[in-house]
């Protein structure tokens, strides 16, 4: 390696790491109260490892440490602990968790990412899956996930949309908040104190076994022995009936109804004839089918996981993790980056195809090319070592 | 309105709180425990009788228990515990649980919705009652137009639901909370639901109540003789010689693990691990503390473990390093005993030993003095 490629090295970061600490002077995170009760990590750009076991007592004491490393990523642990810097799980005093769930587009069926894949010693790319480099030979291919379709985000939106709405009117939890996750999902936080917080991992499965309809029996949530003996059929769900009931009826909602059914799936005090019901079976199915929530079922199970702190910046993409107040409104766009309204001088180090990014078309560019792109996108791609940040353009 | 709901001690013993209640009926609390004890004083008799009757029959013992006095019921319902609690066996305490929390359910059946309401919150446990068909779903429709209802008298809280039925009710898909009536946070069940989850909400009551104690002074007679009535024909043993029972494990031979010097029961366990098939948690007692005390990596048999149909790496790695003693009670678990074994029905071939460990350790010996033989054999 020659003295200039390591101090490219050296150098590759320095501007990225001085956004981000220029953002994170705003003292941008929102904090849990009991935030001396909380494990914190971090992950430094230099380094591939974790710093974890760490704890402050106050926010300035926090933002002290993140001004001093300056975070790639940073997390604080679902948990709750009376000894939160303890190295061993068994040393921290577990207190009680908070449920956290995790909706991450790439899980949901449907969603389409564009993907590269890139020879790790030589930089060549490819839109399709290679496992050995045609150009030097290596085995060293890495997979990077280089943007994903808007429907991704929607399919994501919608799996936000069912589960609040079952955390919320079926399981009432009402008290939660949304997060973009700040690269391509959304995490779901609900506060828990004291007994409810010490729920165990078997419990909280429950939970989620409950949200993605796992050991889902259609017969039981259609009471089909009611209606097996007599010349009868199982009745349309109604939206206030309770668990996945409820569930199903909001999603029939959805369909192209004839105005009776959908008054008395509304509660409404009128009854459908046999005919009516009989012939809305099919839609009912789909809906079983429709109303199953794909979360990331470790982060929900998992009492010691640590989650990304509110406010902070994804490593990965380099967003913000943003509070949502309302998932409809909520839009994937350049906005949901704090450089958004600079310009950046970069350099590629790989080749990319022409590809959407938080809304804009880029590429195709080879390995070499130099462009100036908004401080979102050049952030996004330099996170994902696809280009190199040389400058800034106010 | 708030009228008073009377529970009669007598049928739900576990509600009492024993000092509080000695104090009440004998003027003096628990630190007087030895007192119940008097062979004068029928509440040992009552006890050992019930105990006997459920070894011998199971359920259907409680058939032929009267429903006798508070005092009776009470005091010899705490002595029954207390034996159980010296016992420390699973299967006995299993057994003597499960039928009497059938005995509770029975009475359960005649209360009042108010009533069950009552004894639920005394469990901790957060249960409205609704009144008849507090709620009410259409299920189906007949051809002629007709509905047919289904009825709901009672709801409980969510979280406690879950806390109750994660432990052993789930398993089937129609305790399942995916498959409940779940409206803002309850869960609305018929009476005849209502009465099996309250009867398994006190089994686990009664259960987190026996913790493994040492014989007090006044039962060791007793506890020796009960152990050989059922089937435990070694007499109690102390921990000081459990520990010399341990250093076996420590003498064993780490470096190889010899699949085939496994005794029959362990080969035959581990095969079915091996299969995917899904272990009892008996089964996996059985080999996982069989593996740790042969010196088998944690990671391996973890690794062994992931072809379990409902394998959770994070829990697995838990429960195993629990065995292994390095977690929490730092106490390492020595395998089932063959006599363990055999009363598990887990037991396949007779090997004259007293626990798989051993076995093992004659097989691995047998296989070595082979090999150094025959590379003797060689050298010649
Ligand atoms: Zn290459």
């Amino acid at each position: 390696m020659s003295p200039q490629e390591l101090s490219d090295i050296s150098e590759k970061w320095k501007i990225i790491k001085d956004l981000f600490r220029e953002y994170y002077r705003k003292r941008p995170l929102k904090l849990p109260q009991d935030l001396e009760l909380r494990e914190i990590a971090i992950q430094v750009f230099d380094s591939p490892t974790y710093i974890r076991h760490k704890a402050f007592q106050t926010p300035d004491q926090l933002y002290k440490f993140i001004y001093l490393k300056i975070p790639r990523h940073i997390y604080y642990s679902s948990a709750k602990y009376s000894n939160p810097a303890a190295p061993s799980m068994d040393e921290k005093g577990w207190l009680g968790s908070d449920l956290v769930f995790d909706i991450d587009a790439d899980h949901i069926p449907g969603c389409r990412q564009v993907h590269i894949y890139v020879c790790k010693d030589c930089k060549y790319s490819s839109s399709y899956k290679i496992s050995k480099c045609p150009n030097c030979n290596s085995n060293n291919i890495e997979i990077i996930d280089l943007s994903l379709d808007d429907l991704c985000i929607d399919l994501a939106k919608n799996q936000v949309g069912l589960l609040i709405h079952a955390l919320d009117v079926e399981l009432g939890f009402s008290n939660f908040s949304i997060y973009f996750s700040g690269h391509r999902g959304f995490h779901i936080h609900v506060p828990l104190e004291e007994e409810l917080a010490k729920l165990s991992s078997d419990e909280r499965r429950e939970i989620v076994d409950y949200l993605k309809g796992v050991g889902l029996s259609r017969d039981l949530i259609l009471f089909s022995s009611k209606s097996r003996t007599r010349k009868a059929t199982p009745a349309l769900p109604r939206i206030s009936n309770g668990g996945w009931r409820t569930r199903v009826s909001r999603i029939m909602l959805s369909k192209d109804l004839k105005k009776e059914l959908e008054m008395y799936i509304k509660n409404m005090d009128i009854l459908p004839s046999y005919k009516d019901m009989k012939r809305y079976l099919k839609d009912l199915n789909e809906a079983l089918e429709q109303g199953k929530i794909y979360l990331d079922e470790k982060v929900t199970i998992d009492t010691s996981r640590l989650i990304r702190i509110p406010g902070s910046l994804n490593g990965k993409a380099g967003l913000i993790v943003i509070e949502v107040n309302d998932i409809e409104s909520f839009r994937f766009n350049q906005e949901l980056s704090p450089f958004n309204e600079i310009m950046m001088r970069v350099r590629y180090e790989t080749s990319i195809p022409q590809v959407k990014i938080l809304g804009m078309s880029i590429g195709p560019r080879h390995r070499g090319d130099y462009e100036v792109l908004p401080g979102a996108i050049a952030i996004w791609l330099a996170l994902k070592d696809i280009c190199t940040v040389l400058g800034i353009t106010r | 309105m708030n009228s008073k709901i009377y529970i009669d001690l007598a049928k739900y013993p576990f509600l009492a709180d024993l000092d509080i209640f000695m104090k009440e009926r004998l003027g003096i609390g628990t630190e007087s425990l030895g007192i119940l004890l008097d062979p004068t004083l029928p509440y040992i008799d009552i006890a050992v009788k019930r105990f006997k009757e459920i070894m011998k029959l199971g359920e259907k013992a409680i058939h032929q228990m009267k429903l006798l006095s508070a005092e009776e019921e009470v005091f010899s319902f705490y002595i029954l515990l207390l034996i159980l609690s010296t016992l420390n066996n699973k299967r006995v305490t299993e057994r003597v649980i499960t039928a009497f929390a059938k005995r509770f359910s029975k009475f359960l059946e005649d209360e009042h919705g108010k009533t069950l309401e009552a004894i639920a919150e005394s469990l901790n446990i957060n249960l409205k009652y609704l009144g008849p068909c507090g709620k009410e779903l259409t299920a189906a429709i007949t051809v002629n137009g007709v509905e047919i209802h289904i009825c709901y008298d009672y709801a409980v809280h969510v979280i406690d639901y879950i806390k109750i039925v994660s432990k052993r009710l789930s398993q089937s898909i129609s305790w399942k909370l995916t498959n409940q009536i779940v409206y803002k946070g309850w869960v609305y069940l018929d009476r005849h639901k209502t009465i099996r989850f309250l009867e398994e909400a006190i089994a686990l009551k009664i259960y987190s109540s026996i913790k493994p104690i040492e014989p007090i002074p006044e039962l060791t007679d007793l506890i020796n003789n009960l152990r050989k009535y059922v089937g435990l024909t070694t007499p109690y043993v102390s921990k000081r010689i459990e520990i010399k029972h341990e250093k076996i494990g420590i003498e064993l031979p780490k470096e190889i693990i010899n699949v085939n010097a496994f005794p029959p029961c362990i080969r035959n366990i581990y095969e079915l691990l091996t299969s995917g098939s899904n272990l009892s948690h008996q089964q996996r007692f059985a080999i996982a503390t069989f593996l740790i005390n042969i010196g088998m990596d944690l990671d391996e048999i973890l690794e062994l473990f992931k072809h379990t149909p409902d394998f959770n790496e994070k829990v697995a790695r838990y429960q195993i390093e629990h065995l292994a003693g390095l977690r929490g009670s730092k106490k390492k678990y020595l395998p089932y005993s063959c006599e363990t074994m055999k009363s598990l029905g887990m037991c396949v071939s007779e090997c004259n030993v007293k626990n798989p460990l051993i076995a093992y350790l004659k097989n691995i010996r047998k296989s070595k003095a082979g090999g150094e033989k025959s590379e003797n054999n060689a050298k010649e």
